[in-house]
């Protein structure tokens, strides 16, 4: 059993600090596109935690139930991706990226699809983003509308063993300049990818 | 620049790429025909009835890829313009598409992009 402490110390977070760093700025670039609008960017933060413990941090951002998108995604590292919006902005969102150019019965109706691919095109940016630093190919499932309440999002599918898992979780916020919009992406991964990510990581140090 | 009776395809499991892709092309070139497909399958399906002269792909789709689709589409349509339009911006796929002879275009999807692929 791979214990966290042999697996985080302070240069690593450092260096994935600064990769979702990378990631994320490609991925706000994307939105920022997206919305005509500048996006900014929180600090990422980087911690070992339990799965269910990510609900409670979450849960100080955004309260009440969210919508956003989940991907999992396989590979060099594998794990699950997320984008997550308190509920009642999401349809705000999905009016900033469509602007004008549908109806709001459309919008309304269009609501889960529109959030299915602004999900795509932010997490496929940071997630390339991750695969070309490492020189190695990450393998996106097809991402998948959520909505309700925080726990129901993240325990919902979840064995209740692995509900207690300790989980890396990487976070950023960011907000959408002058839109009332504020979101979260957020990477889980178990302590065997971790291991396989430090692994990557280390090897782009040693190169 | 392409001739003036072109079929497009426009290939996305996302509704809203694929209404968004069309109301760009079609509002400027009124006159081509603009087909959808929600997934590889139903592509090449469309693609076994008539031919296409440009046909945009998104990458990762349910049922077959953007790159299984396109392996199939490129022999037979040798002269189209064919492109990936995909999130998945990683040098991997577009060395793929390179691999393909077929261009690559990154989402997220704007007109500027759309109209200066298209003409």
């Amino acid at each position: 059993m791979l214990d966290k402490t042999q697996l985080i110390d302070e240069l690593f977070v450092d260096v994935v600090a600064e990769m979702l760093n990378i990631g994320m700025g490609c991925a706000a670039a994307s939105l920022s596109e997206m919305v005509e609008s500048e996006v900014i960017l929180s600090v990422p933060s980087v911690e070992f935690v339990s799965r269910d413990h990510v609900t409670e941090i979450i849960s100080k951002r955004i309260q009440g139930d969210a919508s956003g998108v989940i991907q999992r995604f396989n590979g060099a590292f594998w794990g699950d991706a997320l984008l997550l919006f308190p509920e009642d902005q999401s349809l705000e969102l999905v009016r900033a990226v469509l602007q004008n150019s549908i109806s709001l019965d459309d919008l309304t109706e269009m609501q889960q699809e529109a959030m299915t691919e602004i999900g795509n095109v932010i997490l496929n940016a940071c997630l390339s983003s991750l695969a070309d630093i490492f020189n190695n190919q990450i393998l996106g499932e097809i991402p998948v509308f959520v909505k309700g309440p925080l726990h129901s999002l993240f325990n919902d599918n979840q064995q209740q063993d692995l509900i207690e898992d300790v989980v890396l979780f990487l976070n950023m916020d960011f907000s959408v300049k002058q839109k009332n919009l504020q979101g979260y992406v957020t990477f889980l991964m178990d302590i065997n990818s971790v291991a396989a990510f430090k692994e990557n990581v280390e090897n782009i140090m040693a190169a | 620049m392409l001739m003036t009776e072109v079929n497009c395809l426009i290939v996305d499991d996302s509704r809203m790429s694929r209404m968004i892709v069309k109301r760009i092309i079609a509002s400027t070139h009124p006159e081509w025909k603009i087909e959808e497909a929600g997934d590889g399958q139903e592509a090449l399906d469309k693609a076994s009835e008539k031919d296409f002269e440009l046909i945009l792909l998104d990458y990762n789709m349910p049922i077959m890829n953007g790159g299984e689709v396109a392996e199939i589409l490129r022999p037979r349509f040798p002269e189209a313009k064919i492109a990936f339009l995909t999130a998945n911006v990683q040098e991997a796929i577009k060395n793929k598409a390179i691999d393909l002879h077929i261009d690559f275009i990154p989402k997220p999807i704007t007109e500027a992009k759309i109209k200066k692929y298209v003409g």
